[in-house]
């Protein structure tokens, strides 16, 4: 077995006083596809917002690639090789297209002189399925296609680990075909992902191995098939009665 | 940094014609206080000092939507600056320091207000101009014993005009580079959304500071090299208020975000406000204030902003 | 002696600062509108007070009776027809405080030049219940002490309102979410007209207080946006309460700082505790957002 390349150790994070995250532990070995599943409210973006230093953890270890990472800045978190899409989409909106996604490429783990960068650019967009679309402005995208350039952004940071969130969400049935052929496709160049989703059908085709939160604990962890039957975790999901 | 520079100079070799039209333009410019008098250099003096303040405050505020107010406080400064140090030191070292003081204010602004949302950071400039006149104002009081100051420079009108024209055109070269660097598109993409600019790996505090501490030290050397046109300063000319404003209203005239802009804003601004201020000396403050109001509700995207939307349907077929 | 009257002077000048503050907050912190033309209020407050006392010789009180009405009315009609505009064309918060930065600092610019054309440019005072008053063995200026009083007095009656009414509830909820606050069939752009408004009231009265004992000028609006932004910002954005602890800092650290080191200086002083403050506290002595 290969050294994780991330490891969290009793991770914990309280808002106010609800404990979004509590003593959390868990590892991720290179070009795993990690599934993070659990109800709403579970702490699951928590979870990525801690890991992209979007705000400190109250407790607990991160390290990254033998690094601890706590206590850095996001952008050098970024630069460490973790790289993120958000929830709700985030274009930088005003932006062309492909300038959107140069941001991720000269200022992420790659770290490109511009010349270069514009050619990978162009390759990343063809990727995602928006190689006509580089010079448009992002904001006349829609929705499906401004989560493809958020993708592509992240990517171009070129990041050890990818945190995925709920990027499948609001796809319909072909989109979404399309959406978990594109991310499988990563998993073949030894990215390791974390995939928070609720579309159960991708994390079954695509994650290795899932963790599933309730109330910031770990409660099941396995292959999703096992996962997923497991008694607790459809309590979880469904309340008393539905198990 | 260099790669850049080839790439232009490369892409420069393809457009001779723009080349030599710049080359000429550049030659008119510099032989221009040969061939008019007094009130029109004075006019063109003004003039460059805004273009220089607006493009600065549009290379920072227009880009990031970090609105500073107080470009009449680095103005100010640097003109009190000159004031008191001109005779004492040569006129490079003078810059050089009044640059470096407006680099420094700048930066412990920057470092006090950057970190947080935009709204501390505009609080702060808003009073800039206020505090800085007021320390300047009792530092004269208690250590001097009396406030204004004579300016032992002499400077003709001409050589104002060609160090205001030196000090734009590295101000458009510096500004040229920026844009097109990579530290242009984190300044936009600071301006577009914060949160996602540091997750891509911008250093977003590092840039605003340093892009703000550079512009300010261009708004600061326009006040000392404008010092030498009064020969007596006090507080309420150095630090007019007004000033930051019209800066503002010039720059959002133009359109922000592009380096053009406020050139484009400066013009028809100044103009307007030579025939206001001497038709309506009374009112001007008041027409002014109107006239703004006016750009932000109609176009906020300034004249620049209105071509380009022009052009964009234009061009655009028409399904 | 002297600084014992120093803290108790700082403590009226602080007690003023909390009333000036309070109409900020309304409108900033419930309204979500960033009023730059705020302390053109006051001076239009001033005036009025000064156009009572110096013109009709009449007790500046009685400008209560103009001025609220028309602080009152000025802006509603400033929310209702400048700001709700900016308020609907906004994509997101970030947008609408850029945008009404912009068009309220055009309106300060409008409202200062009015001023200009119409009083001039000298410096306004008037003499009104200028004689000393003793109070804990200590001097104090009665016409200070007065306004102090009517400033107590005006801050408990608004926050009798914002507590024990059905308008005050719901402009409560605003300040905590606009949008929850809409959920709970809240007529949002209603009240946040009402809080901008009151807000603007608040600060005119104010100002009738302030001209009681300190000289104005045309041009002097600026100094109170400033000091009442600060006093905002150090309390929390919509934090009434941390406003006021805030402003009696402020006024106290003013007027010792006035006393012990120089009275030319005291803008100086509430920006070094405002920096002081700001790196320590990054959203306020009790901001909870």
């Amino acid at each position: 077995m290969s050294t994780p390349i991330l490891n969290v150790t009793d991770l914990s994070k309280t808002f106010g006083g609800l404990k979004a995250v509590d003593a959390l532990t868990f590892a991720v070995e290179q070009g795993e596809t990690l599934g993070l599943i659990g109800p709403n409210g579970s702490g699951k973006t928590t979870v990525l917002n801690i890991l992209t230093a979007a705000f400190p953890s109250d407790a607990g270890r991160v390290t990254f690639d033998g690094n601890e990472i706590a206590g850095m800045p996001a952008y050098r978190v970024c630069r460490a090789g973790i790289a993120r899409t958000f929830q709700l989409v985030r274009p930088l909106k005003g932006m062309s297209v492909a300038d959107n996604v140069l941001v991720g490429r000269i200022y992420g783990a790659a770290a490109e002189p511009i010349a270069p960068a514009r050619k990978k650019v162009r390759e990343l967009l063809d990727l995602v399925g928006l190689g006509g679309r580089a010079e448009m402005p992002v904001d006349a995208l829609t929705y499906i296609d401004q989560k493809r350039v958020e993708l592509a952004r992240a990517l171009a940071a070129d990041p050890k680990l990818l945190l995925l969130d709920e990027w499948l969400a609001g796809l319909n049935p072909t989109e979404l075909e399309a959406g978990i052929t594109l991310v499988r496709s990563l998993k073949g160049r030894g990215l390791a992902i974390i995939l928070v989703e609720h579309v159960m059908h991708a994390v079954r085709s695509l994650c290795d191995r899932c963790i599933v939160l309730t109330a910031g604990r770990c409660i099941a962890e396995g292959s999703p098939e096992a996962v997923l039957t497991n008694a607790e975790v459809k309590r979880a999901y469904l309340g008393d009665d539905g198990a | 940094m260099r790669a850049e520079l080839a790439a232009i100079l490369e892409e420069s070799r393809k457009k001779p014609a723009l080349l030599i039209g710049l080359g000429v333009l550049l030659a008119l410019a510099i032989a221009m206080p040969f061939s008019v008098n007094n009130y029109v250099l004075s006019f063109f003096n003004n003039m460059l000092g805004f273009v220089v303040m607006a493009t600065s405050w549009m290379l920072f505020s227009g880009t990031t939507k970090y609105i500073s107010l107080a470009t009449a406080a680095f103005f100010g400064l640097g003109a009190y600056l000159v004031a008191g140090l001109g005779e004492f030191l040569l006129y490079p070292v003078l810059i050089v320091v009044v640059g470096l003081s407006g680099f420094l204010v700048a930066l412990v602004v920057g470092l006090s207000t950057l970190r947080l949302s935009g709204v501390y950071f505009t609080i702060f400039t808003f009073g800039l101009t206020e505090l800085v006149r007021q320390i300047v104002t009792w530092y004269q009081v208690k250590v001097l014993g009396s406030v204004g100051s004579y300016i032992f420079i002499e400077s003709t009108a001409a050589d104002i005009y060609w160090r205001m024209l030196i000090l734009a055109i590295v101000l458009y070269c510096v500004g040229f580079l920026l844009l097109r660097s990579r530290i242009g598109l984190a300044l936009n993409a600071i301006g577009a959304d914060e949160t996602v600019a540091k997750h891509s790996g911008i250093n977003v505090m590092g840039v605003k500071l340093g892009v703000f501490a550079l512009t300010s030290v261009f708004m600061t050397l326009t006040g000392a090299i404008m010092a030498p046109r009064w020969t007596y300063i006090d507080p309420p000319i150095a630090f007019n208020v007004i000033a930051s404003f019209e800066v503002l209203i010039m720059a959002l005239l133009g359109g922000v975000g592009r380096l053009w802009g406020p050139i484009v804003g400066v013009v028809p601004m100044l103009l307007v406000s030579e025939y206001l201020s001497t038709r309506f000396p009374n009112y001007f403050t008041i027409l002014l204030g109107l006239a703004f109001m006016a750009i932000v509700y109609h176009i906020p995207g300034g004249i620049l902003g209105v071509i380009e939307t022009y052009w964009r349907k234009r061009r655009a077929p028409r399904p | 002696m002297l600084l014992f009257d120093a803290l108790l002077g700082g403590l009226v000048l602080g007690g003023l600062y909390a009333l000036i503050a309070t109409g900020l907050n309304l409108q900033y912190g419930v309204a979500r509108i960033m009023n730059l033309s705020y302390g053109e209020f006051v001076i239009l407050g001033s005036f009025v007070a000064y156009g009572f006392s110096a013109q009709l010789e009449m007790s500046p009180l009685w400008a209560f009776l103009v001025i609220v009405p028309i602080g009152f009315a000025t802006s509603w009609l400033i929310y209702r027809y400048l700001m709700l505009p900016l308020v609907r064309r906004a994509p997101n918060l970030d947008a609408l405080e850029a945008d009404s930065i912009l068009a309220t600092f055009g309106l300060l610019f409008v409202m200062q030049g009015t001023f200009f054309a119409v009083m001039g440019g000298n410096i306004f005072g008037y003499s009104y219940l200028a004689f000393p008053f003793e109070i804990f063995g200590s001097k104090i200026a009665a016409n200070r002490s007065l306004a102090f009083v009517v400033a107590t007095v005006m801050a408990l009656v608004l926050w009798a309102l914002l507590r024990y009414t059905r308008p005050g509830t719901a402009i409560r909820a605003l300040a905590v979410d606009p949008v929850s606050a809409g959920l709970v069939a809240i007529d949002v752009p209603r009240y946040a007209a009402l809080a901008f408004a009151t807000g603007g009231a608040l600060v005119a009265a104010a100002g009738v207080l302030v001209s009681m004992f300190l000289s104005f000028t045309s041009a002097g609006g600026v100094i109170f946006t400033t000091k009442a932004l600060i006093v905002v910002i150090m309390g929390g954005v919509g934090n009434v309460m941390g406003g006021f602890v805030a402003a009696i800092l402020l006024g106290l650290a003013e007027s010792l700082g006035g006393f012990l080191i120089d009275p030319g200086l005291t803008l100086a002083i509430n920006f070094l505790i405002f920096i002081i403050v700001l790196l320590w506290r990054p959203k306020g002595l009790f901001g909870a957002r």
